[in-house]
């Protein structure tokens, strides 16, 4: 049922598949005024086909739920969450046999050893329907939930041409998918979908710090027609290959004051237009090029969504973009951890079991450990974008995303070191893997900002009810009466011995009891932190980078904590294979997690001066002033 | 009176003690008076004096041989160290040598050995030898004054002349704790020994004052490139990337400011400088809540991590209250001249409207050369000169 004549697929390139078309087809029996006889005919067994492929899919959301993760920091935690999400039994099956048919797709030898998302390469993936995997049943999608499809990225990261996949999936067909009128979704949608054109997404720009400082400039032309497309986008994944770019520019220029504010606009550039020059970039293992455009005409027709709409767009699309890295890393993981696996076996002989050795033990199992977090957390936001009905997963995804993409390093280097320069040779298994990680934590944006920006998402959010207590705080002349009564009252927060009483332990299996008073531990102190930090730096906060990534570091762990007790607290009330080593793995995690958050915490209370952070400000400085490394050499001497 | 005499020569009386079995004790007493007597009329102060000032060729060898002469002269009983010290420190900046440590070292070496060494407690502490002391105590200090720090022979040297408790070895020991610690000290090194050339003074000069922004860049033009100029001289001028926007953003219609001589000095030499000034912007008071946390901007999406964003500009170092700094430059010869190539160099080098800006030339004391000593001249006379520069 899955697989679709190619056949079909070849007649129906650049032809009108729309709803309208259907409707007719279905109640009139009427064949539209067409030309060509047989094509006609191929046209409509094409549309009966689409009608009867399509099942009712009937999603029933449950009602908005406040942000989960950004209540962390008002010491708020919904226990709904503690029940890990799962699709229904129907929808599981489905989707375990066509996730397997896609794996084994990915093993055969023309598609692994595919250097390049070539048209027969694309094909291949769109016979199995994966391309366009969240597009409705009537474009010939699969109509998947977020779930499903970060499932199917998983499967389909087994090969090496993961991002480039993903990207064109997460960014060209979803842009497409959510925001095109119907015109485009007929002219490109459906040529995407049948693999026979490529997308890239042309967003960054080397120079850009963030989405008001975009330099590539579009003008409406003097007949208004089409847009005059300017300026230069840089690290654009799938460039090469692609043959449509969707490129967000600078429509719209407000300025109060000194603060720009820029409204983007999203066009569907073809690549063939004139003025379009690409250049390569040169990249191991993944296509990303610059792309140049110069004086580029673009017809009106092709604005994705509505003239300078592209932040709302760009909003909508980037959550769903980085949480699916996190099924790209989780791929990766585990090939690395499974080759490991095979390599030590090999390598072991009688006089020296390698897989016995305590160092080995301790490498693989803080590895499984980490690998359960990054599976926990994936799927328990994918579960949130599903079953709540618009669920604010800002925070959560870019959770799974740095995450993931930290975790696969941290692997990555492990089993490097335990490997030896062997894992860098060309033909080892693990460098393309090595390479693909380190793409993870810097491909679009750096891992390091993301943590940064999470941290202030969910400080802006406790900001919103904590400002009268900020307020306070601050303002100890004032509130003299307050601020004594409080060294009082948060006595215990100041010991680092909070109280806790969230009784998560309710809504878990009771083996894992001791995890859950962890993990209240660290709500209670993240609720502490929030209030430490606006305090203390008050809306300056931005700017103290050092502090921010403490706390989403701690963040992360939380939420990670979160997902590895729900899951495995749920794997073993139904007794899934293994369930008893799952609660061992979280337990494992947990006391790991828990171990940094108390530590992160308490480096933010203790403030700049009781740690590094204030010597780290001094000595920057002077190495900027020097321009360079300023101390003498050990040797110097000075009579 | 006595107290002191018996200070004085305690260690004499100490010394025929000991040694009163092999000599007669009355005897010892009589020769250390009578070189007592003796110094007293010593008036070879003023031989020295002269035999210093009446050389003709006043250099390091000149000065070392007069060292050497005065240790040859007497080989038994070296006499009158202590004036000859006092006027060969007098006169070491006309020698050069003034900073110049082996010189000190040979005018320490100049005392006899061992003879100074303080050999009870009361001696120790009472200044054994004062006169000879006092006199390396200052020379110390003028090794001090002109920037000259001992090395580690030194210690030996005077350990030996004046024993482990003698005060200018303590002195020395002091010196060595803190001048190591000075010498570095500088946020702004220059090389040691200071370059003669100008033109290298000038750079370090603007180098330094330009070193308030970290992304200043120093430029060296020649005013030979200006076909129109008349002074045929360097330029040295800094800029940094905010200056040069500042500098772009003039409005064409207010006047920038060429000010100075302003005076920098390096170790010792006066560099005059210039600044382009323009017209101070007004200074603009943020009104926002400090305390406000309810509404922090965070964007989602961020390739750089976020910093606060004011809704006001705030001043760079650049922009001050008396005015806007847009560069600063030292010329070879500081005339109006080289300056007005200055000006054209800025505006060839990414500032082609500077020509329709008026420019007003603020000089005090127009000076021709870049080293100005001459402090009797106090009258400045401030030549104010106004005029648009446009193309001859």
């Amino acid at each position: 049922m899955l697989m679709r004549p190619s056949l079909n697929k070849k007649l129906l390139q650049n032809k009108v598949v729309s709803l309208d078309l259907i409707k007719t087809a279905l109640y009139n029996q009427q064949v539209p005024a067409v030309q060509n006889a047989p094509e006609d005919y191929e046209k409509q067994l094409k549309v009966f086909q689409t009608l009867t492929n399509v099942t009712k899919r009937t999603r029933i959301k449950k009602p908005h739920k406040p942000p989960f993760v950004k209540n962390f920091l008002l010491g708020k935690f919904d226990t709904d969450i503690l029940t890990y999400p799962e699709l229904n039994k129907e929808d599981t099956k489905n989707l375990e046999e066509n996730v397997k048919l896609v794996k084994k797709l990915m093993k055969q030898s023309h598609i692994s050893q595919s250097m390049s998302i070539s048209k027969q390469f694309r094909q291949n993936l769109s016979d199995f329907r994966v391309i366009g995997l969240q597009a409705p049943q009537l474009m010939d999608g699969l109509e998947c939930n977020v779930t499903e499809s970060s499932m199917f990225i998983e499967a389909l990261s087994e090969s090496n041409l993961r991002n480039g996949i993903v990207n064109n999936e997460q960014l060209g067909v979803q842009i497409l998918n959510t925001f095109a009128n119907e015109q485009l979704k007929i002219k490109y949608l459906t040529q995407l979908m049948s693999g026979e054109i490529l997308s890239a997404t042309c967003l960054t720009e080397s120079t850009a710090t963030d989405l008001n400082s975009f330099k590539t400039k579009a003008v409406l032309s003097s007949d208004e027609k089409s847009w005059i497309l300017n300026g230069t986008k840089n690290f654009v994944v799938n460039g090469k290959s692609a043959d449509i770019f969707v490129v967000f520019a600078v429509t719209k220029v407000i300025s109060r004051d000194i603060i720009k504010d820029t409204k983007l606009t999203a066009f569907l550039v073809d690549k063939d237009s004139p003025g379009i020059t690409v250049k390569d970039v040169n990249s191991q293992g993944i296509e990303v090029v610059d792309v140049t455009f110069n004086d580029t005409l673009v017809s009106s027709e092709n604005i994705i969504g509505e003239v300078h709409n592209g932040h709302t767009l760009l909003r909508s699309v980037t959550s769903e973009h980085r949480l699916s890295v996190a099924p790209m890393c989780i791929t990766v993981t585990k090939n690395i951890l499974n080759n490991l696996v095979t390599e030590i076996r090999n390598n072991s002989d009688e006089n020296n079991l390698l897989h016995e050795i305590d160092d080995v033990r301790e490498n693989i199992g803080e590895m499984a450990a980490s690998l359960y977090g990054m599976e926990s957390a994936t799927y328990l936001t994918t579960g949130l974008v599903d079953n709540y009905t618009e669920q604010d997963i800002e925070v959560e995804s870019i959770i799974s995303k740095v995450f993931a993409s930290e975790q696969t390093m941290n692997c990555a280097t492990k089993s490097l070191s335990m490997i030896g320069l062997n894992g860098l040779l060309d033909s080892h298994w693990l460098n393309p893997l090595y390479q693909e990680a380190i793409r993870f934590k810097t491909l679009n944006e750096p891992d390091n900002g993301l943590k940064i920006i999470l941290s202030l998402l969910c400080l802006q959010h406790a900001g919103k009810e904590l400002n009268d207590l900020v307020n306070k705080i601050r303002n100890p002349l004032f509130h003299g009466a307050f601020n004594l009564r409080r060294i009082w009252t948060n006595r215990r927060n100041n010991e680092d011995n909070p109280k806790l009483d969230l009784e998560l332990g309710d809504h878990l299996h009771p083996s894992l009891h001791n995890s859950s008073k962890q993990l209240e531990y660290c709500i209670k102190r993240l609720e502490f932190a929030a209030e430490i930090l606006l305090a203390r730096y008050g809306p300056e906060v931005l700017n103290y980078h050092m502090d921010l990534k403490r706390l989403g570091d701690a963040i992360i762990d939380t939420y990670v904590m979160t997902a590895c007790i729900a899951r495995s607290s749920r794997s073993y009330c139904i007794g899934l294979p293994n369930a008893a080593m799952e609660l061992t793995l979280a337990m494992t995690f947990c006391n790991t997690a828990v171990e940094r958050v108390k530590n992160n915490i308490n480096k933010l209370y203790l403030g700049y001066y009781h740690t590094n952070d204030q010597s780290y400000r001094t000595i920057s400085k002077k190495v900027f002033k020097y321009k360079e490394y300023f101390p003498s050499h050990p040797l110097a001497r000075n009579f | 009176m006595f107290l002191k005499k018996l200070l004085r020569y305690g260690s004499v009386f100490y010394k025929s003690k000991q040694c009163s079995v092999k000599h007669n004790f009355v005897r010892s007493i009589q020769i250390s008076t009578e070189r007592y007597e003796e110094n007293k009329k010593d008036t070879k102060a003023l031989v020295h004096k002269d035999s210093f000032e009446n050389i003709e060729n006043k250099n390091k060898n000149t000065y070392l041989e007069m060292v050497k002469i005065f240790i040859n002269r007497d080989h038994v009983y070296r006499r009158g160290h202590v004036e000859f010290i006092y006027s060969a420190l007098k006169n070491m900046e006309e020698f050069g040598v003034h900073k110049d440590l082996e010189v000190y070292k040979s005018l320490i070496d100049v005392l006899p050995k061992g003879k100074f060494v303080p050999t009870n407690i009361i001696q120790a502490e009472f200044m054994h030898y004062p006169k000879q002391q006092q006199c390396i105590i200052d020379l110390l200090e003028q090794m001090e004054d002109n920037g000259v720090m001992p090395d580690i022979e030194m210690e030996p040297l005077l350990l030996n002349i004046f024993g482990n408790r003698g005060f200018p070895v303590r002195r020395y020991w002091r010196m060595m704790y803190w001048m190591p610690k000075f010498k570095n000290l500088s946020p702004w090194p220059v090389p040691d020994p200071l370059p003669k050339d100008t033109f290298d003074l000038a750079k370090y000069a603007i180098e330094r004052i330009s070193s308030v922004d970290v992304n200043s860049v120093v430029t060296v033009y020649q005013s030979e490139d200006i076909p129109e100029s008349i002074d045929k001289t360097w330029i040295v001028s800094a800029q940094s990337k905010s200056q040069r926007m500042l500098l772009g953003q003039h409005k064409l219609k207010d006047p920038i400011y060429v000010e100075g001589p302003f005076t920098i000095w390096i170790k010792g030499n006066p560099i005059n400088y210039f600044i382009l000034r323009g017209e101070p912007k007004p200074v603009i008071e943020e009104d926002k809540d400090p305390d406000d946390v309810s509404n922090l901007k965070v964007s989602l999406f961020s390739l750089k991590p976020p910093v606060a964003k004011h809704v006001k500009v705030i001043p760079s170092v650049h922009e001050q209250e008396d005015g806007v700094i847009f560069s600063v430059c030292a010329t070879g010869t500081s005339s109006k001249d080289s300056l007005l190539s200055w000006i054209r160099h800025l505006e060839k080098d990414g500032f082609p409207n500077l020509g329709q800006v008026p420019v007003v030339f603020m000089l005090k004391s127009s000076t021709k050369e870049i080293i100005n000593l001459d402090m009797d001249n106090t009258k400045e006379k401030i030549e104010k000169e106004t005029g648009k520069i446009d193309d001859k």
